[in-house]
């Protein structure tokens, strides 16, 4: 039988949400297809502790690599050690995350397999004859671009997270397949990891969020950047950013960046002020419920997109919008 | 310690043009005339921090794209930026590469220029956006890598340390040299240069490599043909919604009925 494979991202030893989720449109896209794939977790872990949470996820089969040097991310073991287990057991297909972990390891697995790999898919289709096609943002999200990988094993995909929901699965007793990566784990050397600063996050993670005020540049560069953060407070919403936010340091990180390199987000209500809806932010919030936005040109991309408008400078508005809140 | 440094370097359509591509909604063919072709935004990063290294520690920084024989501009753009010289792998048959060719291809022309202590590069293109070619190119070469750098040092002789992001935390790994790096625009800011300096750049050397220059070059890895992962064509992203403008007699108004409108969705 044909193998499907996703690769259960664990951190801590907490299996990640995007495992959840892929696995849930993976089962979806096969639904009624003729030849039912295995769908199989494959997990890197220092000990065997996350694969126990999958016993019951819904999957067949459960492949894990056990070893206290896989307990953290290491780059080149997590490549060496998945390389290792697609060449022993050669499933059709294998998917990831695209977080920053499987960002980084899915091309260099693709490599030494020499195979191919669709980055930061956002759909996932089978055509007549059963071939899985992946569909992703292209040119910054103004296009998708459909891809498929038709005569190299496996085909790779990851996919963005956040995009797919999760639904519960009817739980199977999956067999575990323990994988011995002791001498993979021994012999690679190159990079080690030196030092690990835990980001403890304190806010509602914006991908969970119900409403989402969003800052653009056009609010920081013209002063009133904090106003749209005390604005969000005081509606009770999440804050937001584009990439220049996070790039030219208004914000520390890219943990509330919305867009292509950032997060996927669908709140029922995103108010965006000063952002000129550049494809690869749109990307991000397209599929919110209803969206709005503040910006001082009139021909604003965003507006294009947008329920609401109000076209004004920001500053202005934000002022009345905290005095009559 | 002297440092031999690559710079790989993509050209690709302007980034800030995006929304003005679209599909010719008979044939289904990109439309894209009118953008311009500009040096991919994060390897300006890859440059800046290459120079810096340079200015630091001496040595050499050597660009590297892969492109039709017009990406010539471009590079002698990046030149302008300070850099040595640029390596041009230019051939019909390199054409249509995806993300592993092009990684295969940058391999086999850094070791047709010797090898380096540093491969670095934009960790994704504006274009493209995979983020694959750096971790292939480092597995292609057999050399430590990592992408989405967010702060690199070097450290004692021959090792580096570079951090990045992961899920839940900042990591930072120590890599032994020759490596290769992916950064990020977080990494650092970008000095451009002035005239002068791109019009003294003229003068640098500049290398054009064809296919048939690349020793030992294994013909069924590259371009279009040696591409496992390909492109069926690309669908519409249409994401239009019809706007209702809020309207007001000044900005107390208006922010009057935004408020009104904003506390109902909210409901
Ligand atoms: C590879 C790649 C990946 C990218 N990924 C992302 C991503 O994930 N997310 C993302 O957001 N971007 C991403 N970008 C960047 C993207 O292309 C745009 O540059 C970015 O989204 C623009 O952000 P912005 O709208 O905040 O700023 P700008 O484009 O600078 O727009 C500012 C807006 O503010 C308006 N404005 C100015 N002054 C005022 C005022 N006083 N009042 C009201 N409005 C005002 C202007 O009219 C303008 O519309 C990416 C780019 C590349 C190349």
């Amino acid at each position: 039988m044909k193998e499907l494979w996703i690769v259960a991202e664990q951190n801590r030893g907490v299996i990640a949400a995007s495992f959840y989720e892929i696995l849930s449109k993976a089962k979806a896209v096969y639904a009624s297809a003729q030849e039912q794939p295995c769908f199989a977790a494959v997990v890197l872990a220092g000990d065997e502790m996350p694969a126990a949470e999958l016993k019951s996820s819904g999957v067949d089969k459960i492949y894990l690599a056990s070893e206290p040097m896989l307990a953290d991310y290491n780059p080149a073991l997590y490549t060496a050690v998945l390389t290792a287990m697609a060449e022993t057991y050669r499933p059709e297909i294998l998917l990831v995350a695209a977080s920053a972990q499987g960002s980084e390891v899915a091309p260099g697995v693709s490599a030494r397999l020499k195979t191919g790999l669709a980055a930061h898919c956002t759909e996932l289709k089978l055509d007549e004859q059963e071939q899985l096609h992946m569909i992703a943002p292209a040119f910054g999200g103004k296009l998708m671009g459909e891809y498929i990988i038709p005569t190299c094993r496996p085909v790779m995909a990851s996919i963005k997270p956040g995009v797919f929901e999760s639904v519960p699965q009817t739980a199977k007793d999956a067999e575990l397949v323990c994988f011995d990566a002791s001498d993979i784990v021994a012999a690679e050397a190159g990079i080690e990891l030196v030092s690990s600063e835990e980001v403890v996050e304190t806010e509602l993670p914006i991908e969970k969020a119900e409403v989402l005020v969003c800052a653009g540049l056009g609010s920081a560069v013209t002063g009133n950047f904090e106003k749209v953060k005390t604005f969000a407070k005081k509606l009770g919403a999440s804050f937001c950013y584009t990439r220049p936010i996070a790039d030219l340091g208004y914000m520390p990180n890219e943990h509330a960046m919305v867009g292509t390199s950032g997060k996927t987000v669908k709140p029922k209500l995103y108010i965006g002020f000063g952002v000129s809806g550049a494809a690869q932010h749109v990307c991000g919030m397209k599929d919110s419920g209803m969206i709005i936005n503040i910006n001082s040109d009139e021909e604003a991309d965003s507006f294009r997109i947008s329920n609401y408008k109000v076209v004004s400078d920001c500053g202005a508005v934000l002022d009345e919008l905290l005095k009559q809140i | 310690m002297a440092l031999n440094i690559a710079v790989c370097m993509k050209v690709a359509p302007d980034p800030d043009k995006y929304n003005q591509i679209s599909l010719d909604p008979v044939t289904k063919t990109l439309v894209r005339s009118g953008i311009d072709s500009v040096i991919s935004g994060t390897d300006l990063h890859a440059i800046e921090l290459a120079l810096q290294l340079k200015s630091k520690f001496g040595g050499k920084v050597t660009l590297i794209s892969m492109g039709p024989d017009s990406n010539e501009k471009q590079l002698r753009e990046a030149l302008g930026y300070g850099c040595d010289e640029a390596v041009l792998l230019s051939d019909r048959k390199l054409g249509g590469a995806d993300a592993l060719a092009t990684s295969y291809t940058l391999y086999k022309g850094i070791e047709k220029m010797g090898g380096y202590d540093l491969v670095l590069l934009g960790n994704a293109s504006d274009d493209g956006s995979t983020a694959h070619v750096p971790s292939q190119l480092g597995e292609w070469l057999g050399l430590p890598h990592l992408t989405d750098v967010i702060g690199f040092e070097m450290s004692e002789e021959s090792f580096c340390l570079a951090k990045k992001e992961v899920e839940g935390a900042v990591n930072t790994y120590r890599l032994s040299l020759p490596a290769v790096i992916g950064v990020t625009k977080r990494l650092n800011t970008v000095r451009h240069p002035n005239v002068m300096a791109i019009f003294a750049a003229k003068k640098k050397p500049f290398i054009k490599l064809t296919a048939a220059d690349l020793e030992n070059l294994d013909e069924s890895r590259i371009g279009l043909a040696g591409s496992p992962t390909q492109a069926v064509g690309y669908l519409d992203a249409d994401f239009h919604r019809d706007c209702v403008e809020i309207t007001g007699k000044d900005d107390a108004e208006k922010a009057a009925e935004l408020l009104r409108v904003v506390l109902t969705a909210k409901k």
